[in-house]
């Protein structure tokens, strides 16, 4: 599904002295299936945008089509948006209420009026990883960080949502736990062809997953260009106080001590492998 | 040099309830830590190293064995304030620790539990403040501050107990780049400026790359104590352990394995590009 | 709706009535608020109204910040009015249905108990917004540690209250945030009767509630390894003491009450 914004702003406490705009004329367009990273930091608009993407929040002026739809538009339910748009907040763990972790997941699906909810929970428990038999009865209070944070996602995933947001998911989360969890996002975006906006501070998770990145500052949409050509843009990146990724450091110092080295490159293992094949050409 | 903290074949239980096997968090734990010294204990989630931090602060008395806070045992009742005192506890979540609703008086709480006389709270106060550059918002509220701020007057509360050595129990796990970096420099400062004791507790390897020594948790044993260069290279051994070795040790130890011979101790990246121009010469 | 909530809400400006003890502006509040239900006649009302005006200029809150708590209580306003209006017993009938009257006198009376609540309301208001919670709460436990019953349990009252002000911002945060969570699964909070949307904040309430219960343990665990333990023997940053400033509030409470005393007596006169 495609998201599409067009002059989006919104103003907190519009006409009022304390009038503060969290967005500003923000135009961009994500094309269905692909995977978007947006990088900023706390206070720079990322929360207020995802927000408006399923509605939580609508623009005090512009729009936001879902594939060329307008989501405030007349006629359309809430329902009807949040049915498309799963987002899984920061600390999604804080959202289970229920006793068992089969209630809870089937919370989101029985709220849009899906049948089959048995059939719905299993799919979703198994697309986080969790064994369904196992884990269906237990209580989701007693299980780790982590787990937790699946049973959320699985939750959100119940809604059988065509656009995921995943705001921070691997925030508070040991090393282990957090590559668990972008290793399943990632086969989530591949099994399901989702479109994907993820969240999240850490430019090393981003750089190894996301096509295009777009980056907020003070507001508004600084740059929205394929994940190579923002790490490209240094100056700006540098300006906004946002850092690039170490694997590209590491290339940028190899070039300036005179490597022939591709500085396009940022992902881990293709800076691991540029670096051996230099060295043994050399 | 003398120890500010000794721990002496410790082992604990957490009690789960009844009619279940309690679990072992700690087994037969022993280590040192020097006065003056930044150390770090790190582990995964569950590996025993949030108990220590517990013991440490007489939050929690060992099974067996014994904690030593500068000589006091923390067993002995009359010594807990005192413990208290000396070894202060900063904590996860930035949120959950603040009494107050105005910064300084939250600094001021730790003294006032005290009971430093009144003319001598301002001064301590103030000072602590300056010392995590968080004078300017004294007159601030919690919620007005990022993550890194509060966990800075968190700090800040501590310091102004005047403690010799300062625990910090994943000070980072909940804030931003930004905030971990302002949190992290302003425990070295303290170490190198006043001569305090850290005890840093993280699952994160790179934050404590230059520490005088680590610990690394496992199962509630201990599982190494030495300088973090020996055993930053051990990558197949740290991730046995499920730890995440710094970016550049993932690079040079992979570059060792596809037949590039390079030093694998190197911990920054820039230590790593300097490294590798000396492989071209 | 949860940000209109005033109480608890410090707003600094520096002015003389900020800067007064809690002590002076506590003992003011609960006189205003016994005199507000002293006060029988327009010159009384008038007089109060006149005090309270002054004291929020002398403040510098503005009154839009004095005016959020009334919102949230035009219910309760708009109750008592109807209450008062229909069900007060009196003479000069201007209508009727069944039991219900409508009285002149019950005009009276709920033009009267509405003022109060207004005053009351903004008075209390005003007196949060001028004294931050913690010199508030120091103020209680110093008052009422004069009183001979309540002296034992001055400091833990104190110290629970201000633990729950300092909360009460963290914990609306979090609530908006558990709203907006579960809004994006689909609860609807809007439509249904009563019992539906009483059912439907169960998933707010619960993680709620989860999360307070686990805040409380971390901060009980935080303040004793600050070396909490009770009242005894703690000093204090911010020591009570009188001014020159409370010597003026309290001739300004001599003032309130032979004010009202007086036109109370002879504002029978004046009408």
């Amino acid at each position: 599904m495609s998201v599409k914004g067009i002059n989006l702003s919104h103003t907190y406490a519009l006409h009022s002295i304390f009038a503060f705009d969290a967005l500003k004329d923000i135009n961009f367009e994500i094309n269905d299936g692909e995977f978007i990273g947006i990088i900023g930091h706390t206070g720079s608009g990322k929360s207020t945008f995802i927000q408006h993407l399923n509605r939580l929040l609508s623009p005090t002026a512009g729009h936001v089509l879902l594939d060329g739809v307008d989501i405030n538009g007349d006629g359309i339910m809430m329902k009807d948006v949040v049915k498309k748009v799963g987002v899984v907040f920061q600390y999604p763990e804080y959202q289970l209420f229920e006793d068992t972790i089969y209630k809870d997941i089937a919370f989101g699906a029985k709220n849009m009026g899906y049948e089959d909810i048995e059939g719905i929970v299993k799919e979703s428990m198994e697309l986080v990883g969790l064994d369904f038999e196992y884990y269906k009865d237990k209580a989701p209070f007693n299980l780790s960080g982590g787990q937790k944070r699946r049973v959320a996602i699985a939750g959100v995933l119940a809604m059988k949502p065509s656009v995921l947001i995943l705001d921070e998911p691997a925030s508070g989360l040991d090393p282990i736990g957090r590559e668990e969890i972008f290793e399943n996002i990632k086969t989530l975006h591949k099994k399901k062809n989702l479109t994907t906006i993820l969240v999240s501070h850490s430019m090393n998770d981003i750089s190894n997953i996301a096509d295009r990145i777009m980056v907020f500052n003070e507001g508004k949409l600084e740059m929205f260009d394929e994940t190579k050509n923002v790490f490209n843009n240094i100056k700006m990146l540098g300006n906004i106080g946002l850092d690039i990724p170490e694997s590209k450091k590491l290339l940028l110092l190899l070039k300036e001590r005179g490597f022939d080295v591709d500085t396009d490159l940022y992902k881990e293992d293709d800076v691991i492998n540029e670096v051996v094949r230099v060295l043994k050409k050399g | 040099m003398e120890n500010m903290i000794s721990i002496q074949n410790v082992s604990f239980k957490y009690r789960t309830g009844e009619g279940m096997e309690d679990v072992l968090a700690l087994d037969n734990v022993s280590f040192d830590v020097k006065k003056g010294d930044f150390v770090g204990i790190i582990g995964h989630n569950g590996s025993g190293k949030s108990t220590i931090a517990k013991l440490l602060n007489a939050i929690y008395f060992p099974l067996s064995g014994d904690v030593l806070i500068s000589g006091m045992n923390t067993k002995d009742e009359e010594n807990i304030w005192k413990i208290r005192q000396k070894a202060g506890m900063i904590f996860q979540n930035p949120d959950n620790q603040m009494v107050a609703t105005i910064v300084e008086e939250d600094v001021a709480f730790g003294p006032e539990n005290l009971g430093v006389p009144h003319a001598d709270l301002r001064g301590r106060v103030d000072e602590a403040l300056n010392m995590v550059g968080m004078y300017e918002y004294k007159d601030k509220k919690p919620h007005e501050l990022s993550g890194g701020q509060k966990q800075r007057i968190a700090i800040a509360g501590i310091l102004a107990m005047e403690p010799e050595c300062i625990i910090l129990d994943e000070p980072t796990a909940m804030l931003d780049p930004k905030g971990r970096v302002e949190v992290l420099n302003t425990i070295k400062r303290l170490n190198k400026e006043k001569n305090t004791t850290v005890v840093l507790i993280t699952h994160y390897m790179d934050e404590i790359v230059d520490c005088d020594n680590i610990f690394i948790m496992n199962n509630g044993k201990l599982e190494y104590d030495g300088k973090p260069k020996d055993v930053f290279k051990q990558v197949e051994f740290l991730r046995k352990l499920r730890l995440e070795p710094p970016f550049a040790t993932r690079v040079s130890y992979e570059m060792n394995k596809s037949g590039i011979n390079i030093k694998d101790d190197v911990l920054t990246i820039d230590e790593l590009a300097e490294e590798i121009c000396q492989l071209k010469v | 709706m949860l940000n209109d909530i005033t109480i608890g809400q410090y707003y600094p400006t520096g002015s003389p009535i900020h800067k007064m003890d809690p002590r002076t502006k506590l003992m003011m509040t609960f006189l205003y608020v016994i005199l507000l239900f002293f006060a029988n006649n327009v010159y009384s009302f008038v007089f109060m109204f006149l005090l309270l005006s002054v004291a929020i200029k002398v403040s510098k809150v503005p009154l839009s910040y004095i005016l959020r708590g009334i919102k949230t209580i035009v219910f309760i306003i708009m109750f008592t009015v109807v209450l008062n209006m229909f069900m007060t017993p009196g003479d000069n009938v201007l209508c009727q249905w069944g039991i219900f009257k409508l009285t002149t006198e019950g005009i009276y009376n709920a033009v009267k108990m509405a003022i109060r609540i207004v005053l009351l309301v903004c008075g209390t208001s005003l007196m949060t917004l001028v004294t931050s919670p913690i010199s508030l709460t120091d103020g209680m436990e110093n008052l009422m540690g004069k009183v001979p019953i309540l002296k034992n349990y001055a400091h833990e009252l104190a110290m629970m209250m201000s633990i729950a002000l300092r909360f009460i911002p963290t914990l609306m945060e979090e609530t908006n945030r558990i709203i907006n969570a579960q809004k994006s699964r689909g609860a609807d909070f809007e439509s249904g009767n009563l019992i539906r949307r009483a059912k439907a904040l169960i998933p707010v309430l619960v993680p709620l509630f989860l999360s307070a219960f686990q805040r409380a343990e971390d901060l009980a665990l935080a303040m004793e390894a600050r070396c909490y333990r009770g009242g005894e023997n703690r000093t204090r940053l911010k020591e009570l003491k009188y001014t020159y400033l409370d010597r003026y509030g309290y001739m300004i409470s001599f003032f309130m009450i032979a004010g009202v005393v007086t036109l109370n007596v002879f504002g029978v006169y004046l009408l």
